[in-house]
């Protein structure tokens, strides 16, 4: 009687741990790691960007690179929002839900990051300080309407 | 110093209404008390700007209060109520819940020791707020193009997780000062607005230090902080 009690308890832990690993699928955690880095990376290369700015006199050379992987990152992150990567998958992520309630207005807003990122890459490449920092600003304010509505808060 | 030995052993003072906290120590402390509010607001409400400001008044008022600390009037002197630990421990010991015990001139060694947790913490705290980046990278500390992306959110995440201690601290601060009302009936409010207790306080008259000195070294460690932001920080 014990034995099948035993068995019985085992099955229902590995159901339960089947459960959590299917949850988080390896296209899941893989997707989620990915667009942190990606956010990581962006808002790394932001600062250095808004450090040249700060500097007084911005070395285009060193900006370049990084405004170009900002476009590169920023275009590739509304993908790695797939569903059930939210709260849900148990993973640790700031996504809200509030994502995929209204998939539609979230893939607006990352559009306009992209859009952002493009113009400061414009900037950059044109060489122009007082365009750089105009759009540098405006790429800023899509960081924080989204994170205000999509991102828990620390 | 020797008027750290006296304030334990002198007699009491007779006097109606017995000085003990000089004007600059009065206006700091309740000016600190106006900033935190203020940057605590400013930082709920994004005003990044205005909390920049508070940021670096209540720098430069802790390193007047420091430098008050060692050439002010005697009771705010750090040599004057800094103690040791058996001091400490004879104070919490025997003294702290003898409602008999007569009150001090200046403050107590736990008290002592709680201005110093105290003047601590809010320093380490603005330096935090100097380095600090936000996630949204529109808004920073004065020298956070010093520190990568990673540290600058670490000092940003750490200077919220500061400021709750803080908080907790103050909230210990002002349960002190209510358990001496209850407990020893002696208002220490009053005093640090007005600057004059009870006079049946142990301890000798202090000795004041002029307010122009104090006006000075204000002065000094205000230009001090501008210098530092404007000419070594980056303008946000």
């Amino acid at each position: 009687m014990k034995s099948i009690f035993y068995a019985a308890a085992f099955v229902a832990a590995t159901a339960g741990a089947a459960q959590v690993i299917a949850a988080a699928s390896p296209a899941i955690t893989g997707a989620i790691n990915a667009r942190k880095t990606n956010y990581k990376e962006i808002g790394g290369a932001f600062k250095a960007v808004r450090d040249e700015i700060g500097s007084g006199s911005p070395d285009f050379r060193a900006i370049r690179p990084m405004t170009r992987d900002i476009v590169a990152r920023s275009a590739s992150q509304l993908r790695l929002f797939p569903r059930g990567s939210g709260p849900e998958s148990g993973l640790r992520t700031r996504a809200k839900p509030a994502i995929w309630a209204n998939l539609p207005a979230f893939a607006r807003a990352q559009n306009e990051m992209v859009a952002a990122a493009r113009a400061l890459d414009a900037a950059a490449q044109a060489g122009n300080a007082a365009q750089l920092q105009a759009a540098h600003t405006a790429l800023g304010r899509t960081c924080r309407t989204c994170h205000d509505q999509y991102r828990e808060e620390e | 110093m020797s008027d750290g030995a006296t304030l334990e052993t002198g007699p009491a003072v007779p006097r109606a209404r017995l000085r003990v906290w000089d004007a600059p120590v009065r206006l700091f402390h309740w000016a600190l008390v106006l900033l935190i509010g203020a940057a605590w607001w400013t930082a709920e409400e994004r005003m990044l700007d205005w909390h920049r400001l508070a940021g670096y008044s209540i720098l430069t008022l802790i390193a007047f209060r420091l430098l008050w600390g060692v050439v002010g009037s005697t009771t705010a002197r750090f040599s004057s109520f800094v103690r040791g630990p058996m001091t400490l421990v004879r104070y919490v010991a025997t003294e702290m819940l003898d409602r008999a015990a007569p009150a001090r001139v200046g403050h107590n060694p736990l008290g002592g020791w709680s201005v110093v947790v105290m003047l601590t913490l809010l320093f380490a705290q603005t330096l935090l707020g100097l380095f600090a980046v936000d996630i949204d990278g529109l808004e920073s500390g004065p020298f956070s193009y010093l520190v990568d992306f990673d540290l600058g959110r670490a000092a940003a995440e750490l200077h919220e997780t500061l400021f709750n201690i803080i908080l907790a601290v103050i909230g210990l601060h002002v349960a002190a000062i209510v358990f001496h009302l209850l407990v020893h009936r002696d208002d220490l409010v009053g005093p640090m607005i007005t600057g004059r207790r009870r006079a049946e306080a142990l301890g000798v008259e202090p000795r004041f230090v002029s307010p122009f000195v104090a006006l000075a070294l204000l002065g000094t460690c205000a230009a001090g902080v501008w210098a530092a932001v404007k000419f070594l920080g980056q303008a946000y």
